[in-house]
């Protein structure tokens, strides 16, 4: 499994090197998360990253435990984003059909289990595909399953990103991972992979 | 089983972190031995997030993506307004005609030069540099302003005693971009040399703050290092005094990071 780590920042705390080093460290994961957030855009992907950074940079002199950088940053490029989209009049913080706790339940209930994807498609098939499911995603859905899978925030790191509560965060996930998984299960058997268990 | 797999799925969903052992806890918990369609159902989930945190997509920001972005942060942190489009268009054409210039010395050069200490190119650009452009200003936050504009990194403009400021130019090293800051001393020039590391702009060989010497053709190289960037300062001083100008930017360098540590420059004489 792929590992996320956190460097310590070898500048000293608040200074504009030290703010460079921490951005330098984390700026390929930043950009992957702004370009799903844009939806695979990447001019988008490029003017939010930067819109973010110059948040970042304006607060870093805030950041007092170097350690929580990443979060840190992430918070900030997520927040941007959902600014940008309600400046857009979208309503991106909450989904319509957001589950309640009832609901969540009986969605659950009604798993069926399946094979598993990677069983029938090569690693950079998969990864295509989860690029492509992912960006086809509604967007509320998307940001926490990039936030959570993807990245490896934890359930309560993407909620306190996204401002939501920690059982929303949770029914998104799940319904992400049921249309990916349903999704690259309707593309292996469009590439004739298919194999039921 | 008493409780439904919806609940026992809810209560037990392996994203959560870690949960306080109760009642509920305790019977999804006996639900789940009993149970193999939410085992199944759990199993599931870990595996579809294992795959998607494997092999989902996580690609790299473009150089172009990131040189930009360090462009931005670097007019933020010198305080250039960003609307000075103009005056920009215009320096970018004399930068990229000294880029090119460089470039083509650079192929010139590096054709006969394979054998040589990497080191040695910080003299060559030094030589060269007496034929460059850039800006000219003895104003350390126009100079300062310049290279943030145009550089993908922090560039600090120390002022060296005895040393008078005259300007700043770009450096292509191994195609990287770098900056120069051009410094007079009783006639004589001083370049204060910042590039990226890479294959060919090796970094000293030592850590800490070691600085590496080397001299070619009358002109001595002090370089050192930080992560990610050589510094280098050249000229034709006495080794021993770029030596100790060497030892004082890096403590500016330090001191620009760490707060102020007064009394060193004037220790410091170019004769």
């Amino acid at each position: 499994m792929r590992q996320t780590r956190t460097k310590r920042i070898r500048s000293a705390p608040g200074s504009s090197r030290a703010f460079e080093e921490l951005l330098s460290e984390h700026v390929d994961a930043l950009f992957g998360t702004a370009l799903r957030l844009c939806g695979g855009h990447q001019a988008d992907a490029e003017d939010l990253l930067q819109d973010a950074a110059l948040r970042a940079f304006e607060g870093f002199a805030s950041l007092r435990e170097e350690t929580a950088g990443r979060a840190w940053l992430f918070t900030i490029l997520v927040r941007t984003h959902f600014n940008r989209a309600r400046a857009g009049r979208r309503r991106a913080e909450s989904v319509s059909s957001d589950l309640d706790e009832a609901a969540f339940e009986r969605a659950l209930n009604d798993w069926q289990p399946a094979a598993t994807p990677e069983d029938v498609l090569s690693e950079r098939q998969l990864a295509e595909r989860i690029g492509a499911a992912l960006d086809a995603l509604d967007h509320p859905l998307r940001a926490v399953v990039h936030l959570v899978d993807v990245e490896g925030f934890s359930q309560r790191e993407a909620a306190r990103m996204l401002e939501i509560p920690e059982g929303t965060v949770a029914s998104r996930l799940f319904r992400a991972r049921r249309i990916l998984r349903d999704r690259l299960a309707t593309t292996a058997r469009e590439l004739r992979l298919w194999r039921p268990l | 089983m008493t409780m439904s797999c919806g609940k026992a799925r809810r209560l037990l969903w392996p994203d959560a972190g870690p949960r306080a052992v109760t009642p509920e806890i305790e019977a999804a918990e006996r639900h789940l031995v009993e149970c193999e369609e939410c085992r199944a159902f759990l199993e599931e989930m870990r595996h579809l997030a294992r795959i998607t945190h494997e092999v989902g997509p996580r690609p790299p920001a473009p150089r172009a993506v990131r040189d930009r972005l360090f462009q931005t942060v670097a007019r933020a942190r010198t305080g250039s307004p960003g609307a000075k489009q103009q005056a920009a268009a215009r320096w970018a054409v004399v930068a990229a005609t000294i880029v090119l210039a460089a470039g083509l010395a650079w192929v010139w050069g590096s054709r006969r030069a394979a054998e040589r200490d990497p080191i040695a190119s910080f003299a060559d650009d030094h030589m060269r540099a007496t034929r460059g452009e850039g800006i000219v200003s003895s104003d350390t936050a126009v100079v300062a302003r310049w290279l943030a504009s145009r550089l993908p990194f922090a560039m600090d403009v120390p002022t060296l005693p005895n040393l008078e400021l005259r300007g700043a130019r770009l450096c292509i090293m191994d195609g990287r971009r770098g900056g120069v800051v051009e410094y007079t001393a009783g006639g004589r020039s001083v370049s204060y040399f910042v590039v990226p590391s890479g294959p060919a702009v090796r970094p000293p060989a030592r850590r800490g703050d070691d600085v590496r010497v080397a001299s070619r053709e009358g002109y001595h190289v002090a370089a050192w290092q930080e992560p990610g960037l050589v510094h280098a300062l050249v000229g034709d001083l006495p080794e021993a005094t770029l030596v100790e100008l060497a030892r004082l930017c890096m403590a500016k360098m330090m001191a620009f990071l760490d707060g102020p540590r007064p009394g060193r420059e004037a220790a410091v004489t170019t004769n």
